[in-house]
């Protein structure tokens, strides 16, 4: 048999204060998770390296996107020509890099007037409700039912190529998503017991909007617009895939993709590499946002 | 004689990206046929996930009964496959939950889910199961019956669709029901019918319950026998009856002074300080004693069940035969006449 | 006799659920009709009903969360509602306040616990910079909690500290009166004995008037001193706790009074049950005359056609016939 055990009362007091759980804040938690789903750091690297080449790589290629050198005209890949030549002679590794500058700046800019129209129109939409609420939304519900697609091309015809003209083209169509994500978000924000305590406490309708409705609705909308850019991408190439894009000699993808068309036979590689630029943007950011959604979503919160 | 169920040294765990969570520490308990046991404690003390078990159904991953047995008519569920599994609910062992609208599916009416049972399992016609589906909405006290087998889940109230769970749990006659938080949902009136209803169910079909609640009144009223479980482990076993009279666990016994009574003179309630451990890391030796006012050195030390009286067993220090303090008498004890 | 601190005259509140194409409404829910009590200062009220009675929106058009669709609320003999839309609006606000029932929803997830509770000394401008820091680790201190807690977010605690943190942002405010909407129901047992505990202290130190609205009528017993219970919308009985406890009038009092389980096998299974049959009739089409009776085990066919009237019998107060006569 052991010893007698050690009966001697021992005080407890100091321990009743209670002790939290170890302090994570949303965001790193969310960073968290996204670091653990594979295909979202994947595709958040290659978003990453694609940037990092638009923005730098044209200093250090020796070729300018807009230099025709007639006798170098549809070379295939080489060792000078990475991605081989177009039909005038330009380098095409350097204008599939300037390319991305353009595919991306119009992606990230129409993605950013979306999200201002789209968290306004939507934040003003659900804050307010009642007949506001209905008259703005059922807006949004009649311009859902035109082919947005057509009604760019529209705007593109009206208002003439160029890569300012489809920032607005395509800023001004698509927020619709944004406004009904925003607009559920407030909606079902605003009904929560912190806002009605901040309600009580007196805050104004300005405090209630910064304080708990924006920085709680962050999450979904980062979501939306993560998608929201690949889908600007793809629909800017479609528009100078048709020749309403940026004019020449800048060049997005789409504008490449268009004019390999015309020796696409003879020369396939020159719709080759565009088109896998675009793919890959396309997947990484929907990876991303997949991820994200995961990451950011509350209800996946231990 | 052998009991209906017997669960030995069982533990689970649950694998989380914070570390391992040991939801259930060694819990072992036995029930006869017939019984009512009762398994109280605060959220998170792995009452629920001893109920869960019982029936196979911890999610793994990210979980694991990672130890112990659980034997029913000499089978042990623990080691059962899925298929074994399927046939043991609903015909041996069945469940109701707090919740009967997320159990309930809301798009086919009560008959259909009720005459499902019987169709599948005991390959009666439509007919046949129709009529046992309303013997069985009748047995559970539902008025009209005929006519709430053609209507949907989102139709009835929350008392009336806790009794359709019951009605299906019961449906393949199982020897044994665990309902889990069955009243917690429902108001006092309608927790007071479906008390009554499931002490007759017991007496007349023989159906063993293991009542898991956080209410010490409802279990009070209800079970033959009651296992207190804190951080989960069980702290203390024992009849009802000498439990509340006679609590051998300073958690127990805080646990009953915490709770107001409607018969007793209104005085400060005794809570307990603190919070529950955090199961990743629980306390080495007693999991109370962070808490516990009557903490000795030897708490640093796990300590094991202790008989405490007639099959009535806790696991304090204080039980020590050696021990020379007193288990704390309960603050509020002389109820007066009423 | 002084004017209590709370004065409610024969609130209602109706909640359209749905409207004509012209806007008309076409169902109504009269969650709240024709209520009316009073709450004296330094007292605690509990308004106690099963789900659905009502009792949560009358602490919402209370404290001003709902505009009563009729009847008025007094605070200290002013109209409230009339007086948060005027110009002393947030001087009348900083008054009433209110502790949630979901501990888990009351706190916005992305604010420190110190921002959550300093945001009223930030809306009515009590205190800043080094006082603020200085008043939120004081309230922080009263509800039982740590000064380093303060830099912490919500989800990081417990049902019970994030009910402190609750309390804490009520109590910045400089209330008079506090609303308590359920507010251990979220909550382990033994973890309700601490809430409970703390919201008496407070009631002690500060001289706060409550209304505590439950369904637990054994907490509501030992924190109330009177007692007021709701059935389907109206008021069914109000009375001194301990008269109301020994001696219901009304027939529902004395059936949810008989359905409370007690911790002690003994008294329990000895105990007489009233069991009510059937459930609560819907607030969208309650039943004509008195709202209990197509439960009421003792009804009658006055009580089918008539809706019997709050009376005072003594310092309490019945809505039955059979009592009224």
């Amino acid at each position: 048999m052991a010893a007698t055990p050690d009966f001697t009362p021992v005080n407890t007091a100091a321990a009743v204060a209670g002790t939290a759980r170890p302090a994570t804040t949303y965001w790193q938690d969310a960073w968290r998770r996204l670091k653990q789903n594979r295909l979202a750091m994947t595709g958040l690297a290659v978003i990453v390296f694609i940037a990092l080449m638009a923005a730098v790589g044209p200093f250090f290629s020796p070729y300018s996107y807009s230099d025709q050198v007639l006798a170098d005209a549809n070379q295939p890949p080489s060792a000078q020509h990475w991605f081989g030549t177009d039909n005038l002679g330009r380098d095409l590794f350097t204008r599939v890099l300037y390319g991305a500058r353009i595919s991306l700046s119009i992606g990230i800019v129409a993605s950013l007037i979306n999200l201002t129209i789209g968290v306004v129109y939507g934040g003003i939409s659900g804050y307010f409700g009642g007949r506001v609420d209905s008259v703005m939304m059922r807006l949004v519900d009649i311009l859902y039912g035109i082919p947005l697609l057509l009604f760019v091309i529209l705007l593109m015809v009206v208002l003439k190529p160029g890569l300012i003209n489809i920032f607005i083209a395509l800023g001004l169509v698509y927020w619709l998503g944004m406004a009904r994500i925003v607009r559920g978000q407030v909606l079902a924000i605003k009904e929560q017991e912190y806002v009605l305590a901040a309600r009580l406490a007196g805050a104004g309708s300005r405090r209630i909007i910064l304080r708990h409705l924006v920085p709680n609705s962050m999450g979904p909308i980062i979501v939306t617009l993560t998608l929201s850019i690949p889908e600007a991408i793809f629909t800017e190439a479609f528009l100078s895939f048709i020749g309403l894009g940026v004019s020449a000699p800048m060049a997005s993808w789409g504008v490449l993709a268009s004019e390999s068309l015309t020796g696409l036979r003879s020369y396939p590689f020159q719709l080759l590499y565009p088109a896998l630029a675009i793919s890959i943007t396309m997947l990484a950011f929907n990876f991303l946002g997949d991820g994200l959604r995961d990451a950011l979503d509350p209800r996946m919160r231990k | 004689m052998q009991p209906l169920l017997s669960v030995e040294n069982l533990t689970v765990k649950f694998h989380t990206y914070a570390g391992t969570v040991q939801a259930i520490r060694s819990v072992s308990f036995t029930m006869n046929a017939g019984e009512i046991l009762g398994i109280v404690g605060e959220s998170g003390c792995g009452k629920s996930v001893t109920a869960s078990s019982l029936l196979g159904l911890i999610p793994t991953p990210p979980g694991e009964i990672a130890a112990g047995r659980i034997l029913f008519a000499g089978e042990d569920i623990a080691g059962m496959d899925e298929k074994a599994l399927c046939k043991l609910r609903g015909n041996a062992i069945s469940m109701i939950f707090q919740d009967p609208m997320t159990s309930l599916n809301p798009v086919l009416t009560v008959g259909r889910q009720l005459t499902e049972c019987f169709t599948t399992h005991q390959k009666l016609s439509r007919a046949e199961a129709a009529e046992r589906a309303v013997a069985m909405l009748r047995l559970v006290g539902i008025p009209a019956p005929e006519v709430r087998l053609g209507q949907y889940p989102h139709q009835l109230s929350g008392g009336m669709r806790q009794r359709v769970m019951i009605a299906m749990a019961l449906a393949m006659n199982p020897r044994i029901l665990i309902a889990d938080e069955p009243t917690t949902a429902l108001d006092v009136t309608i927790q007071a019918q479906i008390i009554d209803l499931m002490k007759k169910l017991n007496s007349e079909l023989g159906t063993a319950i293991i009542l898991i609640s956080h209410d010490l009144g409802v279990v009070a009223g209800l079970c033959e026998r009651v296992l207190v479980m804190y951080a989960g482990q069980v702290v203390e076993a024992a009849p009802v009856a000498a439990l509340y009279a006679r609590p051998r666990h300073p958690y127990t016994i805080g646990l009953l002074d915490s709770v107001p009574r409607l018969d007793a003179a209104r005085s400060r309630l005794t809570s307990i300080e603190g919070q529950p451990p955090d199961l990743l890391a629980p306390p080495p030796g007693c999991a109370f004693s962070p808490r516990c006012r009557y903490a000795m050195r030897v708490c640093e030390q796990a300590p094991p069940l202790f008989p405490a009286g007639e099959n009535h067993h806790s696991r304090c220090w204080l039980n020590h035969p050696a021990c020379p303090r007193t288990m704390p008498e309960r603050a509020v004890k002389e109820v007066p006449p009423a | 006799m002084s004017t209590p601190l709370i004065e409610v005259k024969n609130l209602s509140k109706f909640f359209v659920t749905a409207r004509t194409m012209l806007g008309r409404p076409r169902a109504t829910v009269k969650a709240v009709e024709d209520v009316s009590f009073t709450v004296e200062a330094g007292e605690t009220l509990g308004l106690v009903g099963e789900t659905g009675c009502g009792k949560s929106t009358v602490a919402r058009t209370l404290v001003g969360l709902y505009k009563p669709t009729a009847g008025e609320v007094l605070f200290r003999g002013k109209d409230v509602h009339a007086a948060f839309s005027g110009p002393e609006g947030n001087q009348y606000r900083r008054r009433i306040q209110m502790i949630f029932q979901d501990p888990y929803a009351s706190l916005n997830p992305r604010m420190t616990v110190g921002d959550i509770v300093g945001e009223p000394l930030d809306i009515h401008g009590l205190a800043a910079g080094n006082e603020r820091r200085e008043r939120i680790m004081h309230l922080l201190g009263q509800v039982g909690l740590s000064p380093e807690h303060a830099s912490r977010f919500p989800h990081e605690f417990s049902g019970g500290q994030r009910q402190r943190v609750g309390i804490a942002r009520a109590l910045a405010a400089g209330p008079e009166f506090l609303v308590c909407d359920e507010p251990i129901s979220a909550l382990d047992v033994s973890i309700q004995a601490q809430v409970v505990n703390l919201l008496q202290d407070l009631q002690t130190e500060y001289g706060l008037t409550y209304l505590f609205v439950a369904h637990d009528l054994s907490m509501i017993k030992h924190i109330s001193r009177r007692v007021a219970v709701m059935y389907l919308g109206t008021l069914a009985e109000v009375a001194p706790v301990d008269e109301l406890y020994a001696n219901p009038l009304h027939p529902y009092t004395q059936a949810l009074l008989s359905a409370i389980p007690i911790p002690d096998p003994l008294v329990e299974n000895g105990r007489r049950r009233i069991v009510l049959h059937g459930d609560v009739p819907s607030p969208l089409n309650p039943p004509p005359g008195c709202k209990f009776n197509t439960r009421c085990p003792r009804a009658f066919d006055r009580c089918r056609c008539e809706i019997p009237r709050l009376l005072a019998h003594g310092d309490r107060f019945v809505a039955c016939h059979l009592v009224n006569g």
